[in-house]
């Protein structure tokens, strides 16, 4: 899902995921970078990103990543479930204290 | 990426990947390095932080891999890897496939060539045969007028052909033979959808003037035997019946005739039928019931269609012929005739009716050995799971889920399936040569051939599907359930027969060995009941002595000996024989005794009203003085024929008992009189009553037969090849030859069709049952051996579980027989289990077989006793074997096994 937030934004590399998500999180969580490339490849492979080869700014070929509908549509889906559940869990602390 | 592209493209896969991840580790590089850190440092730092770049890889790449096709060829190597690594076990397993697939392949594709496989030609389900029937009689050959109205009259064919084997004598550049011959009407080819491979096939010009066309049509096997495949031999002249005919084609090299198992070498237009017979034209004889037809119905026609059309094409026809004469009754009996349309789409045959039961009970056998062979790979998988359990443990702590090592085992168990049908394949080929060369038809191999072709692929590739699902489905539900933890505490070497999966493996194991047992009962007992009948049937007296009679089969009317030089003929063969030495009797009949194909002919009995459903039809035969002296078959009342008994004499007959029996009751039937339906008979005296003989077969009840003698043929049958029944003193054999020059001093080119002892044809009567028992006796011994195997394994298993209590016991005294005793007991118990369940599928399977068997009509206790009896001692031998060895060894030995 964050992966998927990010990726909205527009095409873009895999690094820059990986930075993006460790700025996102500053230093509450330290992220394995390599954990990274299964998920995309996960991601890519439900049809959710499509992948193209580009030139960044630097100059060499690098892996973008884009948001597909099918992905956008996905990330509705659990960005709503996600909400719900943090719903749930707020009503639940509330009512339990 | 799609998953083929990906699987196609894999290298490019992988660069792309490596790529990937290279570019983050230098982007990442290059962002510490302008934050200020060292090079070595950067690369340090990022390397950390990326993890293990290997797993990421690996993981990447296992993303996607869940298709197919590619977990299925690494399952396949990693299949072939284990099997090459135990040799011992796939050999047995694959043997022991390829037997069970190899035997149902070979059965069946005897069923598909002679039930299932259609003519070689367009639209065979097109096609119709036509049968005359009335409620007393049916035959499918009608007189060639009743042809012609019925092809002009129609509507619902597109076309129609009429044909009629003839023998042929044929004379190729001088030299003699005999051919296989078919007289056709123009139409024949065109209807079947028949092209000519060279030269030309006949056209409807063929038609039209009785005897003028002499040409000819052979088939691509008689150009190959005759004229090996020379292009020249259209074009050239071949003497067929003393009259010259030019060949003008070959046909295709798949069709040899519209009858299976009745290979014909030769197509000659039906106008020179009276040439080719016996220089009568039956062409115009509306009582001339001699020929075939088929039809091609139009598309849209319906079967039913077809009937409803002919029917009344047939009442018009049958009203025109009887023309003024038709009173009532006549009107309610032609109203009860009809011609029937039946579906031809696999040709015409006998083979079909005579063979169908006979194989579709070697189907199922062979069908009982697939599941006890497949039984029996299972055993083995189930014992070799217990021994790879360590390895399926390890494989499943690595990470592969349930599914896949299921997947994985039924990947090995279709790879063995494969292996096995990929010999069973090659056994079944050359079972089937073998199967093939047996006598099946009495005196000659089945004129059929086997190829293999897609129906028989197809038919392998189900089975072992099919089998691969079944043998390996159990070994594989049981690893999936294997408890990862005590597997892997279990060890290495050791068995552990307390753990719970081991046991559940073990109990499915003896669940299998009980259905083998059962299963090898039901196919021992039935081969056994079988076998007991064909005992039976040669048991049955025929009633007439078969020993010490030579048979020879003699046609002169195909080269044209016909009416009084015929009878002459005969008369002078008869005489030269019987002054060889070494002939006591000689006799001729026009069907020889034990062959199939009976003459019947419908018949008055004076004094006698036939019951409305009542067949007045009756076999009858042509003898001569002797015939029934020859065979040694009693006269019972008045007198034999005599060679007085001539065409100026009256005419007379002998009936034999049943007969006598069936019309005359206690009256004596010697002076009675009965005349043949045809108008052309006239009274007929009997004037002796015979025993009654099996005449057909020996399985048949007891007939009625009446026979005539030869000399006073009943006009129409007045041309007919004969067989001399000769009895001798010494060996029949040892007389051929001096027969032979006795038939040639008597008429030079009398065409000899073959020599036989009269035991051997009684022999070869029964071919067909030592066929079925024969083989089913050879399939029941497999699946035996085969229950001994699956036992043996099994017991082996049981008593190597057992080693540290037998050796318990034995140190506490226990005795060696009782012990022996023991593990004995527990394979006995699996044995009864077996024979229990076996027993009553025995009473069931009887029923389905109930018409292979002969004078075994509910079961045959004798025959399940001993089946019982057999099973038992094999199958104790099989557990005794592990047994022994177990309780043979030192105390102390079994002890420290533990």
């Amino acid at each position: 899902m964050l992966i998927l937030k990010v990726v909205t934004l527009g095409p873009i590399h895999g690094y820059a995921i990986g930075q993006r998500i460790q700025q996102i999180f500053r230093d509450f969580i330290l992220l394995q970078q390599g954990s990274l490339y299964p998920a995309l490849h996960r991601l890519e492979d439900r049809g959710w990103l499509k992948a193209q080869w580009k030139a960044p700014e630097t100059g060499r070929d690098a892996k973008f990543y884009a948001l597909t509908p099918k992905g956008r549509k996905q990330l509705d889906v659990e960005l709503r479930n996600w909400q719900q559940l943090t719903n749930a869990v707020a009503l639940i602390l509330q009512t339990a204290e | 990426m799609r998953w083929y592209q990906r699987f196609f493209r894999r290298e490019l896969t992988e660069k792309h990947l490596d790529a990937e991840l290279r570019f983050h580790l230098e982007q990442q590089i290059a962002d510490c390095i302008s934050a200020g850190m060292k090079p070595e440092q950067a690369q340090r730092r990022a390397r950390l932080e990326f993890g293990g770049l290997d797993q990421a890889k690996e993981e990447c790449r296992d993303v996607g891999r869940s298709n197919i096709i590619e977990s299925l060829a690494q399952d396949v190597r990693y299949g072939l890897r284990t099997l090459r690594k135990s040799p011992g076990f796939a050999a047995v397993a694959v043997l022991t496939l390829a037997l069970g697939i190899g035997a149902n392949t070979a059965i069946f594709s005897l069923i598909d060539t002679i039930l299932l496989k259609a003519l070689p030609v367009p639209d065979p389900e097109r096609l119709v045969s036509l049968r005359w029937e009335s409620p007393q009689a049916k035959t499918d050959s009608l007189p060639y007028p009743t042809f012609e109205l019925l092809r002009n009259s129609n509507n619902v064919f597109s076309g129609m052909f009429a044909f009629s084997n003839v023998g042929l004598a044929t004379r190729v550049d001088g030299r003699p033979g005999l051919a296989r011959g078919q007289l056709v009407t123009g139409s024949y080819f065109s209807v079947l959808g028949v092209q000519a491979f060279a030269g030309r096939t006949f056209t409807s010009e063929e038609d039209r003037v009785p005897g003028a066309d002499p040409v000819a049509v052979i088939s691509y096997q008689y150009w190959k035997r005759q004229f090996g495949l020379e292009r020249a031999a259209v074009g050239k002249s071949i003497t067929l019946n003393g009259v010259s005919f030019t060949i003008v084609g070959v046909t295709a090299p798949g069709f040899d005739g519209v009858s299976l198992g009745d290979r014909l070498d030769i197509w000659l237009p039906m106008m020179m039928q009276a040439q080719m017979m016996d220089g009568r034209s039956r062409l115009e004889d509306p009582k001339g019931w001699f020929f075939r037809i088929m039809a091609r119905r139009k598309p849209g026609v319906s079967l039913q269609q077809a009937a409803a059309n002919l029917n009344v094409a047939y009442q018009q026809i049958a009203r025109q012929e009887t023309g003024a004469r038709i009173t009532p009754e006549v009107e309610r009996e032609l109203a009860k005739q009809k011609i029937a349309p039946l579906p031809a789409s696999k040709g015409l045959s006998d083979l079909r009716d005579r063979f169908a039961t006979p194989l579709l009970v070697l189907m199922a056998l062979v069908g009982l050995v697939l599941l006890v062979a497949c039984a029996n790979v299972s055993s083995l998988l189930l014992a070799r799971a217990n021994r790879r359990q360590r390895e399926i443990a390890v494989r499943a702590a690595l990470g592969a889920g349930r599914a896949r090592l299921v997947r994985q085992l039924l990947t090995e168990s279709l790879l063995l399936a494969a292996l096995g049908s990929l010999v069973g394949l090659l056994l079944a080929y050359y079972g089937d040569d073998l199967l093939l060369k047996l006598p099946l038809m009495g005196e000659s191999p089945l004129a059929i051939t086997l190829r293999p072709n897609g129906t028989m692929l197809v038919f392998t590739a189900g089975i072992t599907l099919l089998a691969a699902v079944l043998f390996g489905s159990a070994p594989a539900w049981t690893a999936a359930r294997t408890d990862l933890n005590e597997a892997l505490k279990a060890g290495t070497g050791r068995v552990a027969t307390a753990s719970g999966n081991e046991r559940s493996g073990w109990g499915m194991r003896k669940l299998i060995v009980i259905g083998e047992v059962a299963l090898s009962l039901l196919l021992v007992a039935s081969a056994g009941m079988l076998v007991h009948s064909l005992l039976k049937l040669r048991d049955v007296n025929p009633r007439f002595n078969q020993d010490k009679v030579l048979l020879v089969a003699i046609d002169p009317t195909i080269v044209g000996y016909r009416d009084t030089r015929l009878m002459s003929l005969y008369k002078d063969l008869a005489e030269a024989i019987s002054e060889l030495p070494g002939v006591r009797f000689v006799s001729l009949s026009a069907v020889p005794p034990l062959s199939r194909g009976q003459w019947r002919t419908g018949m008055f009995v004076q004094g006698h009203v036939p019951g409305p459903n009542e067949d007045t039809t009756t076999p009858w035969n042509l003898i001569g003085p002797n015939f029934l002296r020859t065979l040694q078959i009693p006269l019972l009342q008045g007198r034999d024929f005599v060679p007085q008994d001539d065409s100026r004499a009256p005419r007379v007959a002998i009936i034999n008992q049943a007969m006598a029996k069936f019309y005359y009751g206690n009256d004596s039937a010697v002076g009675k009189r009965l005349s043949f339906t045809s108008p052309a008979g006239g009274e007929i005296e009997i004037v002796g009553v015979a025993g009654d003989t099996r005449y057909e077969s020996l399985r048949e009840p007891t007939q009625h037969m009446l026979y005539l003698p030869y000399l006073q043929p009943p006009t129409g049958s007045g041309e007919f090849g004969a067989t001399a029944e000769i009895r001798t003193e010494g060996s029949p054999e040892s007389l051929v030859s001096a027969v032979r020059e006795a038939i040639r001093s008597v008429g030079r080119d009398v065409p000899i069709i073959g020599f036989r002892s009269l035991a051997e044809e009684v022999n070869n009567s029964l071919a067909q049952e030592r066929m079925v028992a024969e083989l089913s006796s050879l399939f029941g011994l497999l699946t035996l051996i085969l229950a001994a195997v699956g036992l043996y394994g099994v017991m082996t298993c049981t008593v190597a579980g057992r080693t540290g209590e037998i050796g318990i016991r034995m140190a506490l005294g226990a005795r060696r027989s009782q012990l022996l005793w023991m593990v004995l007991r527990e394979s006995l118990e699996l044995v009864t289990i077996g024979v229990v369940i076996g027993i009553p599928l025995v009473f069931v399977f009887v029923r389905l077989i109930s018409s292979q068997l002969y004078g075994i009509t509910r079961g045959d206790p004798l025959t399940i006793c001993l089946a019982v009896a057999l099973q038992s001692t094999i199958a104790a031998i099989a557990s005794y074997i592990p047994a022994r060895r177990a309780t043979k060894g030192d105390p102390m030995v079994s002890l420290r096994h533990e």
